[in-house]
This record gives structure tokens, C-alpha cells and sequence, in this order.
């Protein structure tokens, strides 16, 4: 069975053979939680969580497109879903209507990189804390591209927002981290 | 929008931040049999669902296919079983005549059934009509009916504990406004390509005095009681949050107006409850209004 290829796992799935799914729980589990224990951080939680994802992932196996994702970023697809409205749940979302300019901050994209990219200790330990205090899908997004270096295409793929008003969410998250940086 | 960010000082922040993060525990293997255990395979249990499902479906076409030809005579449709015999129904007249004046003195909102038999004209008696020699009083105002086999589809009363008031009145009120204004209602597709369930509209008003949007939507916005469903309202001179839902027809609503470059974006949209609502299409929208003419210049639809 460990030596099945991923098509063969998800016709294994599709024709509801328990080792098909087992098989692909076992390959892609770590991967999966992984990326929900991040946000989530209990780890009895993130494990519902993984269960629902594949639980979820074989209850959908038709829908899933081998041209548009790998199986893994299909999988995290369903997780992403998941932990989003966990979390939501968790603490509902506030809407802040403070009036922040900071996304209105003129900054070239250089400069911003330039600014995010200091290597002082001190921006770096202001930027964990900063980070936990973002919405759960900029923190999201921040995880996936910087610390799972997913292309914005996969990530678009992954959150089901296109790729230019993700980029453009990318760009405002870095420069309200960079005003808060500079309060 | 391909290119890759360094932004170094957020990588090390963020390598830091997960360096610690929890392995998924040994047992998860038993765990997750345990779960596939519990549930069916999820194929087989969609086949059951359709099965029964159907097997709903005949029973209830089997009742009705039933009652409709249990007597020789032609029966009525089953909303309109209830009959009122003639004496019974005079009876209640005489009866009910003194009571009226009484009734009439109070604010009750749920009247007896004799009652409501006889005061065709009341505003209070709406759910009656005469047919004939028979009267049809609406169902959560009927004694109970001696057929047992008889079912209404919807046999329960809600009251509304406030008085309801239609959120999409907001809507109309934007509507004109921007009518009076010469404002053009843009429209944003902001749900997926399959599903038309949300409604996305958005509207650029110049930033003057003498329109005050904001003033506006915060005089709309006081018509509503806070208790209403769904209600939240925040503001500032900056931004503008409304939101209400509508549990009689399971919609939710959300306004947004937000002062950009001496003009006032409002952005209105109405979803089933429950929709995630993303604000992608909005912020696209954002952007490019931080850079280009206003939409009332504009066709393009996002």
C-alpha cells in the first residue's frame, strides 16, 4: 500500500476503500496539522481539526481537480477552511474602525522591504508579538507565504482569493506591520 | 505580483514563532480509524441520505395520494378542512357580540377563535377569509381539528418581540439618495462563480457637506433598535459599520462607507445567513479607486 501513487490513492478513496484513506492520511497528516497547529496551537483541537479535514476531503473526493493542485495543497485547502472557521468561532471577528491610516502610509515597495528586512533583534521580537495581534487571515497569509514559501498562486488556490487582491492584502498587512513598527 | 518578498526581519519572526509548534501525537493513526469506524464510508452514507430522502418523499405522496380519495366525495385542499357549520357559527355571533365591545378595549393580540369567526373586518382578523358558507381562519388560530391525519406546514406562531422592520429599507434609502446625487450604483460579483446567493453593491459619493454621507447612514442607522437581529454599529469620521439581519427571510446585511481621497466609498451587500463573506472583491475595488477616476465616470464592472 506505501508504495501506491497519489492518483492511485485518490481512486483508492473515490471507490471508498478504507486502505486508500488510511494511506493518505498517513501521508499527508503531518503536513496538515502542521499548518493547523500553528494557528490553532492546542494540539487536541488541531487534531479534530486534521480529522475533519480528511474526513471532509473524503467525503469531496470527486471535487477535487489533479490540474488545479497537488493533493497535499488540496488538502490544505479543505484545512485552511477549517481552521478560518474555527477560529472564527473561537473569538468572533472585531471589526476595528479606528482611524488607522497605516495602510495609507506612502511607501514604495523597496523601502518597505528594505524596512522589514533591518535584521535588529528588536524588529524581530516586536514583530512576533505584532503578528499574533493580526486577524487570523493576515496571520494566515503571512504563514503561508513567509514561513511555508507557497507561491501566491498556490496560496490563492489555498484561501479562494484570487491572486491580485491577495497580493494587494499582502502589501497592506507589511505596511501596517511596518507603521506599527515605527510607533 | 510574482515577485518574492525578502522581508527578512518577518521571516525570522515568524521562523521563531513556529520553531516550537507541537508533532502530531503517535496515536492520531488509531484516532483517525476511530472516527472512520464511527462514521460510514462517506460515499455510501450520500447514497443512504438520497434513499431516504426518497423514501420521505413516497410516504408523504402515499398520505396524501390516501386522504385524497378515502371519502367518495371530493375533498376540499387540506388547508381549507376546516368547516364552520352555520348554527355553530351564529352561535358565536350571539356570543361573541358582547365580548367584541370588551375586546375592543384591549390590545390582546390573540383573540379567540369564536371571535375571529365574526369580526371579518378587523385589521386583527387578516389571516381570515369567507369561501363561500365556510370560513378558513388561519391555522395557529383553529381549535383543534378532529381529523387527527391532518397536518399544516407550518403549524407554529412567532412573535416577533420587536416590531420588525425591513432592513432592506437601507438599501432603498442609499438608492435614492444616490439617485437624487446622480450617483451610479456599480456592481461587484463577490461570490463565486456558482453561486449568486450575494448581492454587492457600491456606490462613490463626493465628500461634501452638503451630502454628509455619513450623517446619512447614522440618521438610517438610528431607525433600527439595537435589539434588531444582527445589529452593529460603529463609526468614525474615518469609517462607517452597519450591520442587521433578516430572520424572516434568513438574510444578513452589512454596509460599509469609508472616506478615500475626498470621495465616500459605500459598499453594501446582503447574503443567506451563514455565507462567509469575503472582502476581497471590496478591497480590490478599494485599490483601484485609490488610483483611478470614480465609477461614476466608469461602466467597468468588477
Amino acid at each position: 500500500m506505501s508504495a501506491l501513487t497519489e492518483t492511485e490513492i485518490i481512486d483508492a478513496v473515490r471507490r471508498g476503500q478504507r486502505e486508500g484513506q488510511t494511506e493518505m492520511v498517513r501521508r499527508y497528516a503531518e503536513r496538515v496539522f502542521a499548518m493547523i497547529v500553528r494557528q490553532v496551537t492546542d494540539v487536541m483541537d488541531a487534531q479534530e481539526l486534521m480529522q475533519d479535514a480528511f474526513l471532509r476531503a473524503f467525503a469531496h473526493i470527486d471535487s477535487y481537480d489533479s490540474r488545479k493542485a497537488s493533493l497535499s495543497t488540496w488538502l490544505c485547502r479543505i484545512a485552511y477552511r477549517l481552521t478560518l472557521d474555527f477560529l472564527k468561532r473561537r473569538h468572533p471577528v472585531i471589526v476595528s474602525i479606528e482611524d488607522d491610516r497605516a495602510w495609507q502610509t506612502d511607501i514604495g515597495d523597496e523601502q518597505l522591504e528594505e524596512e522589514l528586512s533591518s535584521g535588529r533583534e528588536e524588529n524581530i521580537e516586536r514583530l512576533q508579538m505584532l503578528i499574533d495581534q493580526l486577524p487570523d487571515e493576515e496571520r494566515l497569509l503571512l504563514t503561508l507565504y513567509y514561513f511555508e514559501n507557497r507561491p501566491l498562486t498556490e496560496i490563492a488556490y489555498i484561501t479562494g482569493i484570487e491572486a491580485k487582491p491577495l497580493a494587494n492584502r499582502l502589501y497592506r498587512t507589511r505596511k501596517k506591520l511596518y507603521k506599527q513598527l515605527k510607533q | 505580483m510574482n515577485k518574492i518578498y525578502k522581508d527578512t526581519d518577518l521571516r525570522e519572526a515568524l521562523r521563531r514563532k513556529y520553531s516550537d509548534v507541537p508533532q502530531l501525537p503517535a496515536d492520531f493513526m488509531a484516532k483517525m480509524e476511530e472516527r472512520l469506524d464511527a462514521k460510514p464510508v462517506a460515499k455510501s452514507r450520500h447514497q443512504w441520505r438520497w434513499v431516504a430522502a426518497a423514501a420521505c418523499v413516497l410516504i408523504m405522496v402515499g398520505i396524501g395520494f390516501t386522504m385524497l380519495h378515502k371519502d367518495d366525495e371530493l375533498r376540499k385542499p387540506l388547508l381549507a378542512e376546516t368547516t364552520v357549520k352555520p348554527n355553530r357559527e351564529v352561535a358565536k355571533v350571539e356570543k361573541g357580540s358582547e365580548v367584541q365591545k370588551k375586546q375592543q378595549e384591549t390590545t390582546e393580540p390573540h383573540i379567540p377563535v369564536s371571535l375571529n369567526r365574526q369580526r371579518t373586518a378587523s385589521p386583527q382578523n387578516m389571516n381570515q377569509e369567507t369561501v363561500g358558507n365556510e370560513q378558513i381562519v388561519a391555522p395557529h388560530e383553529t381549535e383543534p381539528l378532529s381529523n387527527p391525519n391532518i397536518h399544516y406546514a407550518a403549524n407554529e406562531h412567532k412573535n416577533d418581540t420587536i416590531p420588525y422592520q425591513d432592513p432592506a429599507r437601507v438599501d432603498e434609502f442609499i438608492a435614492k439618495l444616490a439617485d437624487f446625487y446622480n450617483v451610479r450604483q456599480g456592481e461587484l460579483k463577490c461570490s463565486a462563480s456558482n453561486d449568486s446567493n450575494m448581492v454587492s453593491t457600491v456606490y462613490v459619493f463626493p465628500d461634501k457637506k452638503e451630502i454628509d454621507v455619513f450623517a446619512r447612514l447614522l440618521q438610517v442607522a438610528c431607525w433600527y433598535k439595537s435589539e434588531t437581529s444582527g445589529y452593529r454599529l460603529n463609526f468614525s469620521h474615518q469609517q462607517f459599520l452597519f450591520e442587521l439581519k433578516d430572520m424572516r427571510r434568513n438574510l444578513q446585511y452589512r454596509w460599509i462607507a469609508e472616506r478615500i481621497n475626498g470621495r465616500i466609498l459605500l459598499y453594501g451587500t446582503n447574503a443567506p445567513i451563514g455565507v462567509t463573506e469575503s472582502s476581497a472583491c471590496y478591497q480590490e475595488y478599494r485599490n483601484e479607486l485609490m488610483h483611478i477616476n470614480s465609477i461614476n465616470n466608469k461602466t467597468k464592472k468588477i
